[in-house]
């Protein structure tokens, strides 16, 4: 049988990471993945990430997942794709489906990378054509170039919820709504505030009662659901749509890990127990990402890295003080991702106020959007005159590209980069717009609050097609998506550092400058 | 439970597969109060890793009474008897033939079968595939059997369990004998590995392997390993066939389901030589599953893009004769067993756990087990290299 | 990690039945809520039984989509949390294989 020094099961941001680690070992190192196209997830993730730049923060995940890409083939990695590892034997054998014919194989050590698969919730319709995972409309879109529908109703609060909402909007579908039977948004709120500002209503405790339709979904039934869940009678409201996407969270694939027998754990979802470097009660077989537990794409590409300096280890490639030396790199960094509000030792508790001990924004988290009345208490959003930063970012997330950006020195987050970013008092801003394309969550803008007695400006991030131009007429709505006031684009700056998130410069009469979020072309 | 209580019923089975709880179910259904111990959790052993195939056209003469007692009467009733729809049918089967020697050596077991009433049919493979066009054109010739049945294994195990325990019999769940105790020479109290202790007048090992270690903790063995093999099931598909179907050599045996499924196994000689440890998840090595697909392939050659969807693993406690044991041991009293089934045990479980349950209730049996005791295997004849029989 | 064992001499009531009995919830094999709820009554305390006896989780997706929603049904019917229930057994092909490419096994010869 062939042998490996190791093989690595799914190519995602884990497996990657781990395999690249493994072959820069020395180790003869092959990778598995039943898609056409390696990356996992990332390639369908053409939103920036998060975290700082070691994360690789600004990037969009297609454009890391293509570096990962690259960083494996120069290791020397074999990926091989459309390869579906069906079956994991004793003797760390696997079984794997290359097409045509099975292929078995052997390695030292064994990382099973293979992430998470959708959680569906059933409610009436459920089983209609036009419901599906929120997951699974964005690889349609985003991989194959298929809208999944038009009218969309999205359930679940989530990132994932969020994030593809505001893929959806951006692909041409309609979002007309955000359901999350949950009092509280889940996810990251500028994630939700950048889709709430193009007009989508956001429903908290609400549930889906019913996707209606003869042969597909035609209408969808939401109603308020009290303390336990249950609807309140009366409450239902029917909106007409043909999609339903389903975003309440992910359970780790773990089918090909438990047939090795090993010990297994229940966090939110079965992953097997492993040690702190991802290695099971099997020795030499190893799990890293989604797989031994959810977390975002950035915590598993730092996983994949540990998992596969230990299995290096455990081969025999590398030596104990190297290891030792490189996990610890490794972990301080993964250590300031899962800081802040939502860091994993945080999950499903009800945080009241951030780092900073300012009052987390209630609005936010009930609506999607803040209240203007509540933005002055962040450090971000100051009154100045002339064109300043406006940073509407209100929750301790590991963030921190926008300190980087300002080459003036405008934004400050610190070194802890879960800190709210403040607006550094002395700067000037020169309006470049670095900022405004650099913020992966969409939240900082550049106000100018009084331009001529009478028109403001404001500059935002503007990621849809098509373009509008300078001299375009529309309306400036506000953070909720309400049409405000007339607006004028004067500037759409598109270069390529901003990598795709134009940037707009809107005029509008200068009472609205710190209202208008959003540009809305007059048709 | 606490250390010091006992409990006590009529009767204690060990082991809740098909033979315990058809026992069980049978015996509840009779008045008596039953308790089943599980080592490990209802059902989750070789009663529910099998084909659900009685073929009686390959059986051994000494289990034929058992089989066809199972056929004409036992199956029917639990059809008709249990809450769920076990989909017992008498399908019949085909054991088909590869060259005329097969064929042949098939035909040797016509004036057994005749003897016990079966009705066995030679073809040839014109007319197998007269009848069953998507049979290989390599199949010389077949022997159908009208005896052969089929039952879902599943819904058979668990349904006897749902309906004996609606009688009354207690099921206990990770509750691992370990030994039995007599008392003035009779069988009387089992001990449990958290040193729980049952009592009852009669006690009945069904416990597939297991039973070895049982029967031992009072000094009696019987001869069987512990072999593995493995088996697999595709999606479904328009109705084929509705015969079980066959190997001669039985490399395969297989069935489409009521489902529409096919449900095919095979057997493997490595098996039978697997590492110690006593779990029913292992797998064999990754060629063993793939060795019988390329079977169903090979016997369905229009079945080729057919999905396989699961396979799975059991145990089979193998004899020396590939034959069971089931007898209410002489020695001692009040103990009672059925095991050793080699791999063909579950289409005559529900006909043994009536048989088992007639020797404890002291009634006429069904059928004739005489042939089955549990001294039967002997050494064989050093000088001519025969088998000898006690 | 250390699943519960049930006592299963112990009555968990009558099964009673619900508005949304007639929700699907393995959809490969269309198997109810109603259907699962009910087979707990009928002594189904473990996923491998429910499984067995139902069909549900025996589909094309092995319980892939269902394998939670089964999970949490049967949890809520015996009082307790999912967490406690083992999962149905993982076995091999993780995905459906076609017969012929199934058949085809290389790589023992090397």
């Amino acid at each position: 049988m062939k042998r490996y020094d190791l093989i690595v099961i799914g190519a995602g941001p884990a497996g990657l990471s781990a395999a690249i680690e493994g072959a820069k070992a020395g180790m003869r190192t092959a990778l598995f993945d039943e898609n056409e196209k390696p990356g996992g997830q990332l390639f369908k993730q053409i939103h920036k990430f998060f975290g700082s730049k070691e994360h690789k923060a600004k990037i969009r995940g297609i454009n890391i997942g293509g570096e990962l890409l690259k960083e494996a083939e120069t290791a020397g990695v074999e990926v091989h794709l459309s390869s579906t590892v069906i079956g994991i034997y004793p003797e760390k054998c696997i079984s794997v489906n290359r097409g045509d014919h099975i292929e078995n194989y052997r390695a030292e050590a064994i990382i099973v990378a293979t992430g998470a698969a959708e959680r569906m919730i059933p409610f009436k319709g459920w089983d209609l054509p036009g419901v599906l995972g929120a997951g699974a409309a964005q690889t349609m879109m985003n991989l194959h170039g298929v809208m999944p529908g038009n009218k969309i109703v999205m359930m679940g609060t989530g990132n994932v919820g969020l994030v593809v909402s505001f893929q959806l909007l951006q692909a041409g579908c309609q979002v007309e709504a955000l359901i999350d039977a949950a009092p509280r948004v889940g996810g990251y709120g500028v994630h939700a505030a950048k889709v709430a500002r193009t007009g989508v209503p956001f429903y908290l405790s609400h549930t889906i009662v019913e996707a209606k339709g003869t042969d597909h979904v035609e209408s969808v039934v939401i109603g308020q659901v009290d303390e336990k869940f249950r609807i309140i009678p009366g409450t239902e409201k029917e909106m007409e749509a043909d999609t339903v996407c389903v975003a309440v969270g992910l359970n780790p694939m773990s089918q090909l890990v438990r047939m090795t027998g090993c010990e297994m754990k229940e966090v939110g979802g079965l992953v097997p127990a492993c040690d702190e470097y991802g290695a099971t009660s099997i020795p030499g077989i190893f799990a890293a990402g989604d797989v031994s537990g959810i977390e975002e794409a950035s915590s598993a590409m730092i996983e994949g890295h540990i998992t596969g300096l230990a299995a290096a280890k455990y081969a025999g490639w590398i030596e104990e003080d190297t290891f030792k030396t490189q996990v610890e790199e490794r972990t301080a960094s993964l250590e300031k991702l899962r800081q802040g509000m939502f860091a994993p030792q945080n999950k499903g508790k009800k945080i009241e106020k951030t780092d900073e001990g300012l009052p987390v924004s209630a609005s936010l988290l009930e609506r999607g959007y803040m209240d203007a009345n509540e933005m002055e208490t962040y450090p971000g959003v100051v009154k100045k005159e002339g064109v300043h930063p406006v940073i509407e970012c209100s929750q301790n997330i590991p963030c921190d590209p926008c300190q980087e950006a300002c080459p003036f020195g405008c934004i400050k987050v610190g070194e802890r980069i879960t800190d709210l970013p403040a607006v550094t008092e002395d700067s000037v801003c020169k309006n470049c717009g670095a900022c405004v394309a650099a913020c992966p969550g969409q939240a900082i803008f550049l106000v100018n609050e009084d331009e001529d007695g009478t028109y403001g400006t404001v500059t935002l991030p503007y990621e849809f097609l098509p373009l509008p131009q300078a001299g375009d007429r529309g309306k400036g709505l506000d953070r909720s998506g309400r049409p405000v006031c007339d607006a004028e684009v004067v500037k759409v700056q598109d270069t390529n550092a901003f990598d795709k998130t134009a940037v707009l410069t809107m005029r509008v009469p200068r009472e609205y400058a710190m209202t208008a979020r959003f540009f809305k072309k007059e048709v | 439970m606490s250390s010091k209580e006992v409990r006590k019923s009529d009767i204690i089975i060990i082991g809740s597969g098909a033979v315990g709880n058809a026992a069980a179910y049978f015996l509840s259904s009779a008045g008596r109060s039953v308790t089943v111990l599980e080592k490990d959790t209802v059902g989750n052993g070789s009663s529910v890793r099998n084909g659900g195939q009685n073929k009686m056209n390959t059986r051994g003469e000494p289990e034929l009474s058992l089989g066809m007692y199972g056929v004409t009467e036992i199956w029917p009733r639990l059809q008709k008897e249990l809450d769920v729809d076990i989909e017992f049918r008498k399908t019949g089967g085909y054991r088909n033939a590869l060259t005329d020697d097969e064929m042949e050596n098939m035909q040797k077991f016509w004036p057994i079968a005749k003897k016990y009433g079966m009705h066995i049919e030679y073809m040839d493979g014109t007319e197998l595939r007269k009848r069953v066009p998507q049979f290989s054109e390599r199949i010389a010739g077949a022997a159908h059997c009208e005896e052969d049945t089929w039952s879902n294994p599943l819904k058979t195990t668990l349904g006897l369990y749902s309906k004996a325990r609606a009688l009354g019999a207690k099921y206990y769940d990770h509750e691992k004998a370990v030994s039995i105790e007599t008392v003035k020479g009779r069988a009387k109290r089992v001990v449990t590995e958290c040193g729980h202790i049952y009592e009852a007048d009669k006690i009945c090992i069904t416990a597939c392997f297991g039973s070895r270690a049982l029967l031992n903790s009072v000094s009696l063995d019987v001869p069987f390993t512990h072999a593995l093999c493995e088996i697999f099931v595709t999606e479904p598909v328009p109705r084929i066939l509705d015969e079980i179907f066959i190997g001669s050599k039985g490399g395969y045996y297989g069935t489409q389901t009521i489902h529409g499924s096919i449900v095919m196994g095979g057997g493997s000689r490595i098996g039978a030589f697997q590492r110690e440890g006593n779990h029913v998840e292992f797998t064999l090595t990754p060629d063993n599953v793939p060795s019988g697909i390329k079977g169903l392939t090979d016997l369905f050659p229009s079945l080729e893009n057919i999905k396989i969807v699961r396979s799975w693993s059991g145990w089979h406690d193998r004899t020396p004769d590939d034959m069971c044991c089931i007898e209410a041991i002489d020695e001692i009293p009040g103990l009672y067993a059925a095991c050793g089934f080699s791999g063909h045990g579950f289409g005559i479980s529900a006909p043994v756990g009536k048989v088992l349950s007639e020797l404890m209730l002291e009634q006429p049996l069904g059928a004739d087990i005489s042939k089955l005791k549990f001294n039967r295997f002997m050494p064989i004849d050093a000088f001519t290299g025969d088998d000898r029989k006690r | 990690m250390e699943y519960k064992v049930f006592d299963r001499t112990k009555p968990i009531g009558e099964f009673t039945a619900q508005p949304d009995d007639d929700l699907i919830i393995c959809r490969c094999e269309e198997i109810t809520k109603g259907e699962i709820r009910k087979a707990v009554y009928d002594g189904m305390y473990t996923i491998n039984e429910i499984k067995r006896y139902l069909r549900a989780g025996m589909g094309l997706c092995q319980g892939l989509t269902c394998g939670r929603n089964v999970k949490d049904i049967v949890a809520r019917e015996l009082g307790i949390s999912p967490a406690e229930l083992e999962e149905a057994t993982p076995r091999p092909p993780a995905r459906p294989v076609t017969a012929k490419v199934y058949a085809d096994c290389r790589g023992e010869e090397d």
